[in-house]
């Protein structure tokens, strides 16, 4: 794994342009009406995004148009991976290619158990971890390998959509709102795990989140949708520094 | 789709009136075994043969409506082609009924994953009432061809010499046909539950019916897995319809009858499990059955003639509105798809 990052990145420097996902003019929405309008994003090999925004700015709709879900229906612009154009793909040619989803509300299959849950990911992927190396990263998802998911805590539940993810040795990782409805504990738990992910196993992550505060700890750079247009690519440092941005943008 | 472990855990939420019941049916049964013993195995036995039948119609079915959401009204015309296709196998190709066993599921999974690609996949995610209109059209469709090739009269095929004779079981003898129908039933039934529970390819189905969407997340192509159901289903229908037609005959009623008890089945049963259509399929068949021969041994006992009442093809019916009126979501059911 660690040889293949290495690789990966000796490409990217000898091609500046090779932005592992880049979104270009995305357009997007549901029956009810257009949510996203002009989305434009690129995530370089390695890097750790967040995607930031209010409630309803379109961030779940941004993901799962990456991912290839039914809904949103994609009515416009470009989704590129490694340079290749997959806004065509259904989601599990995307995911079989090395990007992973942990879902909004996690979405462990509830009456699974946690063994059955990592499997399955374990079993469609091109290059997968095995069973042991995906559950090390959670001791205690390790001690309950036969529970159901829908007998585990929302702490649990993430861990298992976290490793489940995982589980599939991902190059690019999307998280949705990883760190919602979780104990404070928990979340400082999350946090190191992704960026573990991204520090420790190389692979690239990009995040939406509406917990500012737990953005800013991990990722360095953030897009922050607004009304379905990306309204800024910002830093860290601007968003703890400006004010104005934070409340108009965030609302914090 | 219940693990064992599940079930385990719906048992113990079954409440006193339950086992009061049971025990009551306990008693009648005991009275009219020894009122009639050979009258009641024979019964016995010709329920659970068409428990079993019923619970293969209604595993296919069971599986399409879970994991794809489709009401499936053509499951019954799936049975009736089988029974009709083993005709042909036997009677104008000559081949032993063995071949027609296997040939004759194999066409109507075939004839089962062309309506899938044709007409089927447009439908997922719609209303079920679509569902229910759109395969009821193919029913209509399927029948009418059966009417025009075969004829409307009743056919019958002559079964191996072997399973002709019958088996002694000291209190009466019952054909060796009806054995070895409840015998390869329970091994279908047992291979089912293994390929769904032991297999990579019943886990996706198990994630599928779960959740779909993340089911594709992880990777998995699950219009393939759809269109290899509806294979499997429509086949259980066909094998289902073959040993069935062996000994009744095929009759071209018989599909709209089955369709019908095995929509009740799955109510019973508890949609999306199928330990439950197991459960449901065979308690159907043997109370259907073991009802009149109850009813006519307790008129003997208390000499009240009126009690035989020959009320067979009712008992479905009643048995359905019984565990309705406590158990809504049927006996294992967890959530409605209907709701």
């Amino acid at each position: 794994m660690s040889s293949d990052w290495d690789a990966s990145t000796t490409a990217d420097a000898t091609e500046p342009s090779g932005a592992l996902l880049e979104v270009d003019g995305l357009a997007a929405g549901y029956d009810t009406g257009q949510v996203l309008f002009d989305v434009d994003l690129a995530i370089e090999e390695g890097e750790l995004v967040s995607l930031l925004g209010r409630n309803g700015a379109g961030k779940t709709t941004t993901m799962h148009a990456i991912m290839g879900a039914d809904e949103p229906a994609v009515l416009g612009g470009d989704i590129r991976y490694r340079g290749e154009s997959i806004v065509d793909w259904q989601s599990h040619r995307r995911a079989n290619r090395g990007i992973a989803i942990v879902p909004e509300k996690r979405r462990c299959f509830p009456r699974l158990s946690v063994v059955e849950n990592v499997r399955l990911a374990i079993n469609h992927a091109q290059n997968p971890l095995g069973l042991d190396e995906a559950l090390a990263f959670f001791p205690e998802l390790d001690d309950m390998r036969g529970k159901e998911a829908r007998n585990m805590s929302g702490g649990e539940q993430q861990m298992l959509a976290i490793a489940r993810a995982l589980a599939a040795n991902p190059d690019l990782m999307l998280l949705d709102e990883p760190f919602e409805g979780l104990a404070p504990y928990i979340v400082r738990r999350i946090e190191d795990i992704v960026a573990d992910i991204n520090a420790e196993q190389g692979i690239t992550v990009f995040f939406v989140e509406q917990n500012v505060a737990a953005a800013l700890a991990i990722a360095d750079r953030h897009y922050v949708l607004d009304e379905g247009h990306i309204v800024d690519e910002v830093t860290s440092d601007r968003i703890r520094e400006d004010e104005e941005f934070r409340q108009r943008y965030l609302g914090v | 789709m219940n693990t064992t472990e599940l079930t385990r855990e719906d048992l113990a939420t079954v409440s006193p009136a339950w086992w009061a019941a049971a025990l009551v049916a306990v008693v009648l049964l005991a009275v009219t075994f020894a009122v009639e013993p050979g009258l009641f195995i024979d019964q016995a036995i010709g329920g659970l043969v068409y428990g079993m039948v019923l619970v293969l119609v209604t595993l296919g079915l069971s599986l399409i409506l879970g994991l794809m959401g489709i009401v499936n009204f053509a499951h019954g015309a799936f049975f009736m082609l089988g029974a009709y296709l083993s005709y042909s196998v036997v009677v104008t190709l000559g081949l032993p009924f063995w071949a027609a066993l296997i040939l004759a599921p194999l066409a109507v999974g075939v004839v089962g994953v062309v309506l899938e690609i044709t007409v089927l996949r447009y439908l997922y995610g719609s209303d079920p009432i679509v569902s229910l209109l759109a395969t009821f059209g193919l029913t209509m469709m399927i029948e009418e061809v059966i009417r025009a090739y075969w004829g409307t009269a009743p056919l019958e095929i002559s079964r191996p010499s072997v399973l002709t004779r019958g088996t002694d079981l000291g209190v009466t003898t019952v054909p060796t046909y009806r054995l070895f129908l409840v015998g390869v039933a329970v091994l279908t039934i047992v291979a089912v539950y293994l390929l769904i529970s032991r297999t990579d390819f019943g886990l996706t189905v198990r994630a599928g019916v779960q959740d779909g969407e993340m089911t594709e997340f992880v990777g998995v192509n699950l219009p393939v897995r759809f269109t290899a159901m509806f294979f499997l289903g429509a086949a259980l229908a066909g094998f289902a319809g073959v040993l069935y037609s062996a000994e009744t005959g095929m009759r071209t009623t018989m599909g709209e009858t089955f369709v019908i008890l095995a929509f009740v089945v799955v109510v019973v049963g508890g949609i999306g499990s199928l330990f439950g259509s197991v459960v449901s399929g065979i308690l159907i068949g043997v109370s259907a059955y073991l009802t009149p021969v109850v009813l006519s041994a307790l008129a003997e006992v208390t000499n009240q003639p009126w009690l035989a009442l020959q009320i067979r093809d009712l008992v479905p019916y009643l048995v359905m509105i019984l565990i309705l009126l406590y158990r809504p979501r049927g006996l294992f059911g967890e959530e409605g798809f209907l709701e």
